[in-house]
């Protein structure tokens, strides 16, 4: 079963209900958050059945802007709900910011009415085929759904029931279209894609690569992206490449002249941190992913961010807050979640002693001490 | 009983009477000290590379001096002069122009703006013509008590002819230990929040002003008040102010000192935690990059217990006011902290350097073809937009609506780091790439820039050949 990652990522127990109103439970078998997809397994022995009625998957390459589609799902909790409308484009595009994001795919976008509830249902063609995996609406917009292309799901689903996870290169290139630059360098045959940056500590800038370079060959395949649209054909290439293996990248450097490298690439990092609940102190702790380390500009000495605080709790008496990073706890620097939580379940939780706790937000930090019980 | 009746109507009319006689006194000695000042400010605007629209604001005045100086409230002129974590983002850097002050008697002279200090909420206009004025002469009260009446003298809003009002109140609250704050109830109509305080025997003994509001400023209507307390600033805080007025010079206006911290209180319970209960002072969180308190070696965790041999004691963050006003007002460059640390006191001497600049203060370099100007990094900026400490370059600080960088997309707040691969550390590498290009008049100018966290290029399509309005 398909679903979206945000509907299935946090849940402790799944519950469907089939289209014959009976209730199935069902077990997660892997999840994607950078394409924002879910596989799951209903348990059918437990409720005493052998099979059930499935979908087909259809080809969302093959869609055509004004075709006739179907959106199904539970819009504001309607059950069983089906709404019609046409693709409005298959090839929508959203920068790499906010929760639109979706590195690896364009968007089908459709005018079929989708609502929050809409999340994981299938958008349909009028063969009955399921063409893509409907996610995301904009709420101060009308009839603007957005839609996951069913051939990214078809690759997902293969690696999310092979591995459990999908597994992705990373090389620490950040890409930009060409258009302009050729406009610029007045080079109407160029051909490549430009970088635009390159991560601290990556394998792309261990080999040399700067922005500003345009690469044309990732190995041995040749890359062009003219338009921003055909940005996620290149992230997807080199995301498909295999992990810890020694790859070549052909470019152009700043004086336009052929270069190569060799890197060796490694595995992306995860999407979001573990999260951890300290009952005791009343807040919840999140590991810093390099993404996450990325999008709020934190630096590589930080490990532990503050991701929620529990009102009226000891942590937010002694004025921690929300979106802080943990640095240290009495004068010892945190160095990672694992050693945080072993710490914590072995010994803040249970001394009843008073903890200094350094944070820090921005480049400003702030004491906070988190008051023992008292021995009485 | 009748006659406790007429007595009371008696004795109501004995108090009465001299009362009466007394508002009218104030109001004749001090109705002609004060003044309405009009002037035009500047109105920012981040869609044009000038500001060219502006609005026209009435504000009170006090004569201080009979060369014809007037104190009046620091809205005049909203931009901050010192870098601040926080600051109000839309006001213009421009000084106040056209200042007008209008006498009781209908006369109306022109002025010039002189400085302004944030701290006491207080600029200082001068009248251009040397002319002989009749300042309001305060008294040295140091004190104010609780309850006691106070008078305060200022302006109605324009709706009434800006006519002068004057209203009696009393101390309400006192706050703060070594420089008390008085605060009163201000729950009248006026011009600002600001004019002058009088005691009851009718010695003028400061400034009345509402508090560092200067968003409210901002807004149309913000003559209109009511409610709120204001607080009394006794003429000690600003004597010296009136004897020798900051002189506004943009970067170069002399600055309050900075030691580069950041603090909070030490209380009872860290005191107990550092093993030290009876250890009072003030707990350093923060440590700036490249401050005075960085170069002597001031760390995170130490706690100053001493200034120049001065307990000092922050049980609340209020307290901490304390040894702000002590580092911002201090006439020597150098001072002497007692810290504790690891369980040991040790003596570190504080070379203390001027405050840093405000972004408003920064230079700023518009390129009317581009469309777009930048500004040099300011350390409020690096603060605010959460950038490395050692940041250097510019930033872009206007982009014109509709204009060629706009539509490449160059948004405000992009860090400029190079143009055609030139890299840009300075706003002097911007002055020479920008004649460079007003020379060479390229198609296409590329730049790279850093938003938010991210870098990209940008290329400006530009369009020499063919002016604008030629089109």
């Amino acid at each position: 079963m398909l679903t979206n990652n945000h509907v299935a990522e946090k849940a402790r127990f799944v519950m469907c209900t089939l289209s014959s109103k009976k209730e199935v439970e069902a077990e997660v078998v892997g999840l994607d958050p950078w394409t924002d997809l879910a596989v799951l397994k209903l348990k059918l022995e437990k409720s005493n059945l052998k099979k059930v009625p499935f979908a087909r998957l259809g080809d969302s390459d093959q869609l055509e802007v004004g075709q006739v589609v179907l959106a199904l799902g539970s819009p504001l909790g309607l059950a069983r709900s089906l709404s019609m409308g046409v693709i409005s484009s298959v090839d929508r595009y959203f920068g790499q910011s906010g929760d639109m994001t979706s590195p690896y795919n364009l968007w089908i976008q459709t005018d079929a009415a989708i609502n929050p509830g809409n999340s994981g249902g299938p958008l349909v063609n009028l063969d009955g085929e399921v063409v893509g995996i409907n996610a995301r609406a904009i709420t101060f917009g009308e009839n603007l759904g957005f839609a996951i292309p069913i051939n990214t799901a078809k690759y997902v689903i293969k690696q999310l029931l092979e591995k459990g996870e999908v597994e992705r290169a990373w090389i620490g290139v950040e890409w930009q279209e060409i258009k302009d630059l050729k406009a610029y360098l007045n080079l109407p045959k160029l051909q490549g894609v430009l970088i635009r940056e390159i991560d601290e500590n990556s394998p792309a800038q261990k080999a040399g690569l700067r922005p500003g370079f345009v690469v044309t060959e990732i190995n041995g395949q040749k890359v062009n992206a003219l338009y921003q649209e055909e940005l996620p054909k290149v992230r997807l290439l080199v995301s498909s490449l295999p992990v810890g293996q020694s790859i070549e990248i052909k470019f152009l450097d700043e004086n336009l002249a052929p270069q190569k490298v060799t890197l060796i690439t490694e595995k992306q990092g995860k999407f979001s941190g573990d999260e951890y609940y300290c009952a005791e102190w009343g807040f919840s702790v999140k590991e810093i992913t390099p993404r996450i380390r990325k999008h709020f500009r934190l630096t590589e000495s930080d490990k532990v961010l503050i991701s929620g605080i529990q009102m009226g709790s000891p942590a937010q008496e002694a004025g921690v807050f929300s979106g802080a990073v943990l640095k240290k706890i009495d004068n010892q620097p945190v160095k990672n979640i694992d050693q945080f939580i072993t710490a914590y379940e072995n010994q803040y939780r249970k001394d009843n002693k008073d903890h200094l706790l350094l944070i820090k937000i921005g480049e400003v930090n702030r004491f906070a001490l988190i008051k023992g019980k008292k021995q009485e | 009983m009748k006659w406790i009746l007429q007595v009371s109507l008696l004795l109501s009319l004995v108090s009465f009477l001299p009362a009466q006689k007394n508002w009218q006194k104030i109001f004749d000695a001090y109705s002609n000290k004060i003044v309405t000042i009009n002037y035009y400010e500047q109105i920012l605007s981040f869609e044009e590379i000038e500001d060219k629209e502006r609005v026209k604001r009435h504000l009170t005045g006090i004569i201080v001096d009979d060369r014809g100086l007037i104190l009046t409230s620091s809205a005049i002129y909203p931009a901050k002069i010192e870098f601040s974590a926080s600051f109000n983002m839309m006001a213009s850097a421009k000084i106040p122009t056209e200042i007008k002050v209008k006498f009781k008697n209908g006369i109306e002279l022109p002025a010039k703006f002189i400085g302004k200090d944030d701290d006491l909420g207080i600029a200082f206009i001068q009248l251009t013509d040397s002319l002989q004025t009749v300042g309001v002469q305060f008294s040295k009260t140091n004190k104010l008590n609780i309850g006691q009446e106070i008078f305060l003298l200022t302006h109605l809003p324009e709706s009434y002819d800006f006519n002068p009002i004057i209203v009696k109140r009393r101390i309400n609250s006192i706050a703060g230990g070594n420089e008390p704050r008085y605060y009163f109830e201000k729950n009248f109509s006026s011009l600002t929040n600001f004019g002058l305080a009088i005691d009851a025997s009718g010695r003028a003994v400061g400034y009345f002003y509402g508090g560092d509001r200067p968003v409210v400023n901002r807004l149309p209507f913000s003559g209109i008040s009511s409610g709120g307390l204001a607080q009394i600033v006794l003429f000690n805080r600003f004597a010296e102010q009136v004897k020798q007025p900051p002189v506004f010079k943009h970067k170069q206006t002399v600055r309050k000192k900075w030691l580069g911290i950041y603090m909070q209180p030490f209380t009872r319970d860290l005191a107990r935690y550092f093993g030290q209960p009876d250890l009072q002072g003030i707990l350093i969180n923060t440590v700036i990059k490249n401050s005075p308190a960085e170069s002597a070696g001031l760390l995170p965790g130490d706690v100053i217990t001493k200034i120049n041999e001065q307990p000092l004691v922050a049980e609340k963050d209020s307290d901490l006011e304390t040894l702000r006003q002590i580092i911002r007002n201090q006439k020597a460059d150098t001072v002497v902290l007692e810290i504790f640390r690891t369980q040991h006191f040790v003596l570190k001497k504080v070379n203390l350097r001027g405050s840093p600049i405000s972004q408003f203060m920064a230079e700023e370099v518009a390129n009317p073809e581009l469309d777009f100007s930048v500004k040099e990094l300011t350390r409020d900026v690096i603060l605010n937009r959460n950038l490395p400490p050692d940041t250097k370059g510019v930033w872009v600080s206007r982009v014109e609506r509709a204009g060629w960088a706009d539509i490449a997309g160059l948004q405000i707040g992009d860090l400029l780091l190079a143009i055609n691969d030139v890299k840009i550390q300075s706003i002097d590498d911007i002055k020479k790439i920008f004649k460079q290009i007003e020379e060479s008049k390229p198609k296409f100018v590329k730049l790279f820039v850093q938003h938010s966290g991210n870098t990209r290029f940008i290329f400006i399509k530009t369009n020499y050949q063919t002016r604008r309005g030629d089109e």
